[in-house]
C-alpha cells in the first residue's frame, strides 16, 4: 500500500521505501489473514482440524488414564491441550514461508518494506489464532468426554502460558522450515520437531530436568509453558516459567531471523533465489 | 516375467506404406510386479514414509513406555510393540497407500494410469501391496531401534504365527487404503481429511489404547476396524497359544474393505470417464 504521502512520481518510480513501516505491518497482516482463509477454509479444513485435535487429545488423555490412572489421566490431559495449540502453530507456520515458494512470490516478499522474516512473523498471526481455537476444542471436547472440564476450567488463568507457548512454537515453527524450503524434507523437519515435543516437553511423559533429554526439553517451545501450568494448578508461582517460555520465544526468533536473512543473502549471491535446492 | 510381444498395424500416412509397430504388452503379473517395485521405490524417496514411519513408531513407543509406573513384563512389552507397530502402520499408509491416487493426481499421471492397457485396479493393487510392504518394513526396523534404545524384550510364542500376523496386516492395509482412497481421490481437500482420519481409527482401533479403556457403545465400531483383530491374533501369536479367530476375522474385514474399495473406485472411475472429469476432481 503507497502512503498518501508519496508523490506520483515516487509511485511511478516505484518508491515502496517510502511506505511508513505501520502501514506495511497493517497490510502485511491483513494479507496474512486474507491468506489463511483462502487456505484453510471453514468446513473442510478447519472443522476436519478440530476433529483430529479432539481425538488425539482424547487418545493421549485416555493414554494417560491406562498408564497411571486418574492422576495420569489428569497429567496427560492438561499436556494434550497444551500441546494441540504448539503443534498446530509450529505446521501452520511452517506453511506460510512455504506458501511463497510454492507460489513463485518470494521475489515479491523481498520487495517488501519489511526484511522477509519481519513479513513470514507478520503473516503468521492468524496462526496464534487458530492454535489457541485449536487447545480451547481440544479442553472442552475432551473435558466433556471424561469428566475434566472442571480441570479445563481451572486452566483459563493459564492463558498466558498458553500464549506464550504459541509464540514459541511459531518461532520454532518458522525456524525449522527455513532450511528445506524448495527441498523434499519440509514434511520431515516439522514432524521431528512435533515429535520432540510430545517427548520431551514434559506434556506426557514426566520430564526429567536433568541430563542431555532434559537439556533438550528446556529449550523446546511448551516445556516451560506446561511447567509453568501444573505450577498453577498447584498453587505455586509461574511467572518464571512464562519468562522462561517468553524467553525460549525470543531465541528462536531471534536465530530464524539470522536464518532467513542468511538464505536471503545465500540467495543474492548465486542469483538463484533464498530457497531453491 | 516377460510380456508378449504382439505386432499393431498402423496405418501409413501420406507417402508412408503401412507398418507394423512392434508393441511389448506386458501381461498383468508383470504390470502388477512393476507397479508394486515402483511404488516401493518412490516410498522409499518420499520422506513422508520416514516422518510417518519412524517418528510416529518412537514417538507412541516413547509415550507407553516412559508413562508406566510398573516395570514391563515380556507380554506387556509385546502387546505395546504389535499395538504401536500396528498403529504406526496406519498413520504411515493414511500418508502411503491412501494417497497414491491423490500424488497420481497432482501430478497429473492419474488420467494415464486409469485409461492404460492393464486393468487399473491391477496396477492400483500392486503398487498399494509395494506401499504397505515399505511402510511396514519402515514401521519393524524402527520399532527394533526403539527395543534397543529401551531395553525392550519381546516375547517371540511363534514366530510364524507374527509372521502370518505381518503378512495379514499388509494385506489389511493394501485393502483399507483402496476403500479410503477411493474415496478421497474426488475431494480437493484429501490432504486435510486424511488428516483428520489417521487418529481416530488409532484411538478406537484397540492398537495404542486396550479396548476395555473405551465405553461401551463404541467397542463396536472398534470391532469394524481390521486393526484390533489382528492387534488380538499378533498378542495370541506372540504370547500363545494361537487364536485364529481373530485371524479370521482381521481377513473377512479386509476382504470387506477390498470389495467396497473395488466398487466405489470401478464407480469413480467409471463417472470421470463418461462426464470427461478426469482432471477436474
Amino acid at each position: 500500500m503507497i502512503s498518501s504521502e508519496a508523490t506520483a512520481d515516487d509511485r511511478r518510480l516505484g518508491a515502496y521505501a517510502r511506505v511508513p513501516i505501520r502501514e506495511s505491518v497493517a497490510a502485511t497482516v491483513r494479507l496474512g489473514v486474507l491468506l489463511y482463509r483462502r487456505e484453510n477454509p471453514f468446513r473442510p479444513v478447519i472443522l476436519s482440524e478440530w476433529f483430529r485435535v479432539a481425538c488425539l487429545s482424547l487418545l493421549f488423555t485416555l493414554l494417560g488414564v491406562a498408564a497411571a490412572g486418574e492422576a495420569g489421566g489428569n497429567f496427560a490431559f492438561i499436556g494434550s491441550v497444551m500441546l494441540a495449540g504448539a503443534e498446530s502453530t509450529i505446521g501452520l507456520m511452517c506453511d506460510v514461508p512455504m506458501r511463497d515458494r510454492m507460489d513463485g512470490t518470494y521475489w515479491r516478499v523481498r520487495g517488501s518494506r519489511l526484511p522477509p522474516c519481519a513479513t513470514f512473523a507478520l503473516r503468521g498471526i492468524p496462526v496464534l489464532g487458530a492454535g489457541l481455537a485449536d487447545c480451547a476444542v481440544a479442553a472442552a471436547t475432551v473435558g466433556l468426554l471424561t469428566g475434566r472440564l472442571p480441570l479445563a476450567i481451572s486452566m483459563l488463568p493459564a492463558v498466558p502460558l498458553v500464549l506464550a507457548s504459541l509464540l514459541s512454537g511459531a518461532a520454532v515453527g518458522l525456524f525449522v522450515i527455513a532450511p528445506v524450503i524448495g527441498t523434499r524434507y519440509d514434511t520431515l523437519t516439522y514432524n521431528t520437531v512435533s515429535s520432540l515435543l510430545v517427548v520431551f516437553s514434559g506434556a506426557l511423559v514426566p520430564r526429567s530436568a536433568e541430563g542431555a533429554l532434559g537439556a533438550v526439553g528446556a529449550v523446546l517451545p511448551l516445556t516451560h509453558a506446561i511447567e509453568g501450568i501444573r505450577a498453577m494448578l498447584a498453587g505455586e508461582p509461574w511467572l518464571a516459567d512464562l519468562g522462561l517460555e517468553l524467553l525460549v520465544a525470543a531465541a528462536w526468533a531471534l536465530i530464524a531471523a539470522f536464518m532467513y536473512t542468511a538464505m536471503d543473502r545465500r540467495g543474492m549471491k548465486t542469483g538463484r533465489g533464498a530457497f531453491e535446492a | 516375467m516377460n510380456g508378449a510381444e504382439t505386432g499393431i498395424r498402423r496405418p501409413g500416412r501420406g507417402d508412408r506404406p503401412e507398418i507394423e509397430v512392434r508393441r511389448r504388452r506386458a501381461n498383468a503379473w508383470f504390470a502388477f510386479w512393476t507397479a508394486g517395485r515402483m511404488q516401493f521405490r518412490l516410498g522409499l524417496r518420499h520422506s513422508m514414509t520416514y516422518a510417518a514411519g519412524v517418528l510416529n513408531s518412537l514417538m507412541f513407543l516413547s509415550i507407553l513406555v516412559l508413562s508406566r509406573r510398573e516395570p514391563l513384563d515380556p507380554g506387556s512389552t509385546t502387546a505395546i510393540l504389535t499395538g504401536t507397530a500396528l498403529a504406526a502402520f496406519w498413520a504411515s499408509s493414511v500418508w502411503g497407500g491412501v494417497a497414491i491416487l491423490r500424488r497420481e493426481r497432482w501430478m497429473g499421471v492419474f488420467g494415464r494410469s486409469i485409461t492404460g492397457v492393464q486393468d487399473p485396479l491391477v496396477l492400483l493393487t500392486g503398487k498399494l501391496l509395494g506401499a504397505s510392504v515399505l511402510n511396514l518394513a519402515v514401521v519393524v526396523a524402527s520399532l527394533a531401534v526403539g527395543c534397543l534404545i529401551f531395553g525392550l524384550r519381546p516375547a517371540f510364542g511363534s514366530p510364524l504365527g507374527a509372521l502370518l500376523g505381518f503378512a495379514t496386516v499388509v494385506l489389511s492395509g493394501a485393502a483399507a487404503s483402496l476403500l479410503v482412497g477411493a474415496l478421497l481421490v474426488v475431494s480437493r481437500h484429501g490432504v486435510a481429511i486424511s488428516n483428520a482420519i489417521g487418529v481416530p481409527i488409532s484411538l478406537l482401533g484397540g492398537t495404542l489404547l486396550p479396548l476395555t479403556f473405551l465405553p461401551e457403545p463404541v467397542t463396536w465400531l472398534s470391532r469394524l476396524i481390521s486393526l484390533s483383530w489382528l492387534q488380538d491374533f499378533l498378542h495370541t501369536a506372540t504370547a500363545g497359544p494361537i487364536d485364529w479367530t481373530p485371524l479370521g476375522c482381521a481377513l473377512a474385514l479386509s476382504l470387506a474393505y477390498a470389495a467396497i474399495g473395488v466398487f466405489v473406485f470401478r464407480r469413480m472411475v467409471d463417472r470421470a470417464r463418461r462426464d470427461a472429469t478426469l482432471d477436474l476432481f
